[in-house]
């Protein structure tokens, strides 16, 4: 679920704008994930309150959010995968 | 669990299990990224002197800050709000092209040409916003940045305001500067999301230069090469790179990036623009060295120091967190009000634990605080306690 919510599921979809092997996305403008290797937290931050560019992903329910954040986690491999 | 997330929305995770340290002063750090290389278009910058947050937030060691009083390129901190355009656009960098408005005979111009007009050189310390962000204890997202997220470089360009008497002055009823930057948007967004258009004030003006060389050397991509709006004295962000456009507007910038990022909203507020810019730096100082165990006697306190958009004037060091001070002596040349001065304090520390603390006052008299008011994205942390360092004394 976390896979297909990152590639397009999720609303503008973060394939468009990040880097992340595991989803095969080639996105530039922001971070290369497998590079910045958040952890749950970070992501689920970033998803929840936005970051730069990144708008909140309000229309996403909690078990999206939650597995999203799972996703991108476990896909770069980060050093805590779990809230 | 995840209710908790919806309910305290913005003010989130405050007590959840993100991997932080807390260092001995209770300062809580963010654990470092794990170290990756460098990418392409940084590669020839020196891996050992940073420190890789992600391909395009990269920050310098504090132990790569010595006593310089000018910070080289290959180690200067690196922050891209979108990914740099093509590496080609710096192919044939003197055919760059920039066009000036909101002066009465707006026109285009080239790098070549304004070579012609005038030129000049700022030394200034180049700071990201959010370059301490790591010791704001409500954890904004955003790149965790210690201090490394800032140096002190020389910039070569034509002041602006050469350009803009050139074209007949500045038009009626403008009251800031805005520069567009280069970088490539891709399809279906809305270009206001990542557009980078940033607009400072127009006093401003007189201090701003459109830059061409980095430390004597024509500007990296990576840096906003082949020309970029400086801005001295004011963060990071505000010095647009790769810019195609200079105008005097009579509002700010439509793009996100201005109306609701880098701006100073309350914690868990969102931003927009209502709330103070993220514009000038204020007075700011940070411990340099030692940064690990050193031996008992005299030992040399250094760090740097400055004041933003004014002289540093003074600074103090203390070895035990705060509770006394020494005035500390600047180092080196002065190169102006908008550049650093390295200072050093000569202390005898006789074995044990210390934790080293710097506060700078500039020539208004403003002091670095104990603690920055926190702000939601975590911008212009200038307190002194949290970026201390501990030091064993052996
Ligand atoms: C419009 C482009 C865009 C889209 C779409 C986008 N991002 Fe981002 N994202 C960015 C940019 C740019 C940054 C860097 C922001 C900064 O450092 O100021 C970023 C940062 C992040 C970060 C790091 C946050 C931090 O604390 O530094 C994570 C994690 C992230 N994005 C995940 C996602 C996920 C997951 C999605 C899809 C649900 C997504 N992004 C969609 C542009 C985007």
């Amino acid at each position: 679920m976390g896979k297909a919510l990152f590639t397009q599921g999720a609303e503008p979809s973060c394939s468009i704008c990040h880097t992340l092997a595991d989803a095969e996305t080639m996105g530039e403008i922001g971070p290369n994930l497998d590079t910045m290797r958040p952890d749950y937290d970070r992501v689920m931050r970033a998803l929840v309150n936005g970051v730069g560019p990144m708008t909140p992903y309000d229309s996403l329910t909690d078990e999206e959010l939650d597995a999203l954040s799972h996703y991108v986690a476990s896909a770069t491999k980060a050093d805590n995968v779990e809230p | 669990m995840m209710g908790d997330f919806k309910i305290g929305r913005r003010s989130l995770l405050a007590g959840s299990g993100a991997i932080l340290s807390v260092m001995a002063s209770g300062v809580r750090v963010q654990a470092q990224e794990s170290v990756t290389a460098l990418p392409d278009y940084v590669s020839w910058k020196d891996a050992d002197a940073l420190i890789v947050h992600s391909n395009s937030t990269i920050e310098m060691e504090r132990s790569a800050f010595g006593t310089s009083a000018f910070t080289p390129e290959d180690r200067l901190y690196v922050r891209n709000n979108v990914a740099p355009p093509p590496a080609s656009i710096l192919d044939d960098r003197d055919a760059w092209e920039v066009s000036i408005d909101g002066v009465a005979e707006p026109r285009s111009l080239t790098l070549a040409e304004l070579k012609t007009m005038g030129i000049t050189t700022v030394a200034m310390v180049l700071q990201c916003s959010g370059n301490g962000r790591a010791y704001f204890e409500h954890e904004p997202s955003g790149t965790p940045w210690q201090v490394g997220a800032a140096g002190c470089v020389m910039w070569t360009g034509v002041p602006l305001r050469v350009v803009v008497d050139a074209l007949g002055g500045v038009a009626e009823g403008m009251e800031y500067v805005t520069g567009t930057g280069g970088e490539t948007l891709p399809e279906g967004l809305d270009p206001l999301t990542l557009l980078v258009e940033r607009s400072v004030p127009l006093d401003a003006l007189d201090d701003i230069l459109l830059a061409w060389e980095l430390n004597g050397e024509p500007i990296s991509l990576a840096h906003g090469g082949p020309l970029r709006m400086v801005v001295p004295g004011f963060t990071g962000v505000n010095s647009v790179k790769y810019v195609t456009k200079v105008a005097m507007t009579a509002e700010q910038s439509p793009a996100l990036i201005q109306q609701t990022r880098y701006r100073l909203q309350p914690v868990g507020e969102e931003g927009g623009p209502d709330h103070p810019s993220v514009w000038q730096m204020s007075v700011k100082s940070w411990i340099t060295g030692p940064l690990d165990a050193t031996q008992a006697g005299r030992v040399q306190v250094t760090g740097v120091a400055f004041g933003g958009t004014t002289n540093v004037a003074s600074v103090e060091v203390s070895a035990d967190d705060g509770q006394t001070w020494s005035t500390a002596e600047f180092i080196g040349p002065d190169l102006g009000k908008f550049a650093w001065r390295p200072f050093v304090a000569q202390m005898d520390l006789q074995p044990g634990t210390y934790r080293l603390v710097s506060r700078a006052t500039d020539a208004d008299g403003n002091q670095q605080p104990e603690q920055t008011e926190p702000n939601d994205p975590g911008y212009n942390h200038n307190g002194w306690r949290a970026p201390g360092i501990e030091i064993e004394v052996a």
